[in-house]
């Protein structure tokens, strides 16, 4: 009976497809296949010296580098040969926690992801947040506020006055709608061809000696709050914060730009600071030539 | 825009011009005014200015002192301290407390401001029926067409990357707006229940960050009247904070968002605004002199010089100056040289410029023809 209600292609249309075959082929094995990882492994821009070093050139990689560091995870490999448009949201760092962990594949973590990790690996914080008192946190609200925006707009910024027509070098391009200086400037900054000029907008007028002159008050007055602590703010261990300035105090301190690296090199305090904190954020990553430990 | 005498020395202030109650249109422009109010009183002068591009840094505010000038709010604060019988705001604090108040400046600058931006330039309602005419009421003719859509984009790449630029329901507003631009009836489209739901969850959640941002203020303030209140005057963070609660609470905006919040909730912060700027003009006749803004029609701002910073100059001692004379000389002589050795050159070899008129170029065609076929002829001859 189904076969009177069959539609049947008709005689002289099937010898016109038939002068058009189809070859079906089998599936083709890939050779490359992803090595699967045994520990947690970051992923971050390459450090400034490959060979040498596993603190990254990039300052929002180091800080997250440094907050896992500082909370107290230990043995995290790292990976630089990813590039940045193969990471979630197109930002890195990504962690990548290996198979063992999570039945099945692997999984990868955005940067804004890394508190809960943490949380998950060393134990979770309290309501302070690892600082003093309630005053001390709110002040560290205020603290993020003039790194991300002064300091941060000083390191940005390119250091020739002509690169302002913001045709960067390809390492210096920014890279997302985040890390362009114009976020970082509160009043934002007047187009380069002048706001009322009929000509069409073009570039960004940024005023050199006022983004210097803020990062210089920003800088004296972080040296000025460390004074003699240990640890930022007064206290007992290291927190969030003490991740973001040494951030910003290692990507300073290696800044081509004079006058951006010799207002932190006078001030002593914080050198030694810098310092002291490299070792203990250096120790808690492997580097990815060397073999695990047992 | 003031300079009767050159000689004298004038200081004065130029800001965005005063919009209903609000001193200034922009917060940053009336910290600077509360500044100058509590630092130099009765010395100095207020220009109204709607040209940024005047501006050395690009923006307003800037102040001009006979030759020298200062733009942007940290540059102003350290020409003004500098200056002879200035009062200086925070020197009575600390330095551990100097330290913090800088630190909490940038927050509020950056925190506030961005709520204070938002408000005034992403909010759909607010920019169409309260920022934008106040913007065109302050430029002159050509500017006021464009110049407005110009600064709202230009604070589109900062809100943008905090998360504040607008809600979901406000931007579906924005197209139908601009697509019915030239129909002639509006039609007022029904919102649906998600996109209801999304906007006010949405503006929930910038309520919720401004609530963060006030309660950690209202803590430090207390009960206080001003931020450190064992100086019984207010300080630089004390200015700047009432310069953005007096911008959201004097300005008349269409949707209230932060009004409300400010006025429901933190009637502390209220109060402090109020202070700092009562304590600043006591009474009315304390306003500086004022000059307002010049609202005619300005070819000269159309075509503003791409600005690029002023070249480091270094000192010049004698011997600088000497060898700048040096290469001088010698940049000019190697030029005259070129050129009297060009007029020698053509002197020398008789070089002559002749100009061919039509006629002659008509005559040498035919000559060239004439020649071709006597070529020809001898050809044929030759082959014969």
């Amino acid at each position: 009976m189904s076969s009177r209600f069959s539609l049947a292609l008709p005689a002289p249309l099937r010898h016109f497809f038939a002068l058009f075959p189809l070859y079906e082929y089998p599936p083709v094995p890939a050779p490359y296949a992803a090595r699967p990882v045994d520990a947690p492994t970051l992923w971050i821009r390459a450090p400034r010296v490959p060979t040498d070093d596993v603190l990254s050139a990039d300052v929002e990689c180091l800080k997250w580098q440094a907050y896992l560091a500082l909370r107290g995870c230990h043995d995290i490999a790292l990976r630089w040969d990813v590039s940045a448009d193969g990471a979630l949201e197109g930002q890195l760092p990504n962690l990548q926690l290996p198979a063992a962990a999570t039945p099945g594949e692997s999984t990868l973590l955005p940067a804004h992801l890394l508190p809960g990790w943490a949380d998950a690996r060393v134990g979770a914080l309290d309501l302070l947040e690892g600082y003093a008192d309630d005053a001390a946190r709110d002040e560290s609200r205020a603290w993020v506020a003039l790194m991300e925006g002064n300091v941060h707009a000083a390191l940005v910024r390119p250091p020739v006055f002509l690169a302002c027509l913001r045709r960067a070098r390809a390492d210096e391009r920014p890279r997302s709608a985040h890390h362009a200086v114009e976020t970082m400037l509160s009043p934002p900054p007047a187009p380069l061809t002048g706001l009322s000029s009929l000509i069409p907008p073009y570039g960004t007028h940024i005023d050199r000696s006022a983004v210097e002159l803020q990062y210089k008050e920003a800088i004296a007055s972080l040296s000025e709050r460390l004074g003699t602590d240990k640890w930022f703010l007064g206290s007992d261990a290291p927190t969030a914060l003490d991740a973001l300035i040494f951030a910003y105090l290692h990507c300073i301190l290696h800044c081509k730009d004079n006058t951006v690296r010799i207002e932190v090199t006078r001030r002593v305090n914080l050198v030694a600071w810098e310092r002291r904190v490299q070792a203990l954020v250096r120790a808690a990553f492997r580097r990815p030539d060397t073999p695990s430990e047992s | 825009m003031s300079q009767i005498n050159p000689g004298s020395s004038h200081l004065v202030l130029h800001i965005w011009p005063p919009h209903v109650s609000a001193l200034s249109f922009d917060p940053l422009c009336t910290a600077a005014l509360l500044y100058l109010q509590l630092s130099i009183p009765g010395r100095f002068t207020v220009a109204h200015c709607a040209n940024p591009d005047a501006s050395p840094s690009g923006q307003l505010p800037y102040l001009t002192h006979g030759l020298h000038s200062a733009a942007t709010l940290p540059a102003i604060i350290k020409y003004v301290t500098h200056l002879g019988r200035a009062r200086d705001v925070d020197a009575a604090l600390g330095p551990l407390e100097k330290a913090q108040s800088a630190a909490r400046i940038a927050h509020v600058q950056a925190e506030y401001g961005d709520l204070v931006a938002h408000m005034a330039y992403a909010l759909h309602t607010n920019w169409w029926k309260t920022t934008r005419p106040a913007l065109v009421s302050m430029l002159p003719v050509p500017q006021r067409y464009y110049v407005p859509h110009r600064m709202r984009e230009s604070y589109r790449p900062r809100l943008e990357a905090v998360d504040l630029w607008g809600t979901p329901g406000e931007e579906v507003e924005e197209e139908e707006e601009k697509r019915s631009t030239f129909q002639r009836e509006k039609k007022k489209r029904q919102e649906t229940g998600p996109e209801k739901f999304k906007r006010t969850f949405a503006r929930e959640r910038v309520l919720e960050r401004a609530r963060v941002f006030l309660d950690m203020y209202t803590k430090l303030l207390g009960d206080h009247q001003f931020f450190y209140p064992h100086l019984a005057q207010p300080t630089t963070l004390d200015i700047v904070f009432a310069a953005h609660t007096h911008m959201l609470t004097s300005l008349p905006f269409a949707d209230p968002l932060f009004t409300d919040l400010l006025n429901d909730s933190y009637p502390s912060l209220i109060a402090h605004a109020d202070a700092v700027k009562s304590f600043a003009f006591p009474d009315p006749a304390s306003h500086p002199p004022t000059i307002q803004s010049d609202l005619r029609l300005s070819i000269k701002s159309l075509f503003t010089v791409p600005a690029h910073p002023a070249p480091r100059r270094q000192p010049s001692s004698p011997e600088t100056l000497a060898e700048e004379r040096r290469y001088k000389l010698m940049r000019w002589g190697w030029i005259g040289l070129s050129a009297l050795a060009v007029v020698a050159y053509i002197r020398w070899t008789g070089l002559t410029i002749q100009f061919v008129s039509e006629d002659d170029e008509e005559e040498e065609e035919e000559e060239e023809a004439a020649t071709l076929e006597e070529i020809e002829e001898a050809v044929d001859e030759a082959a014969a």
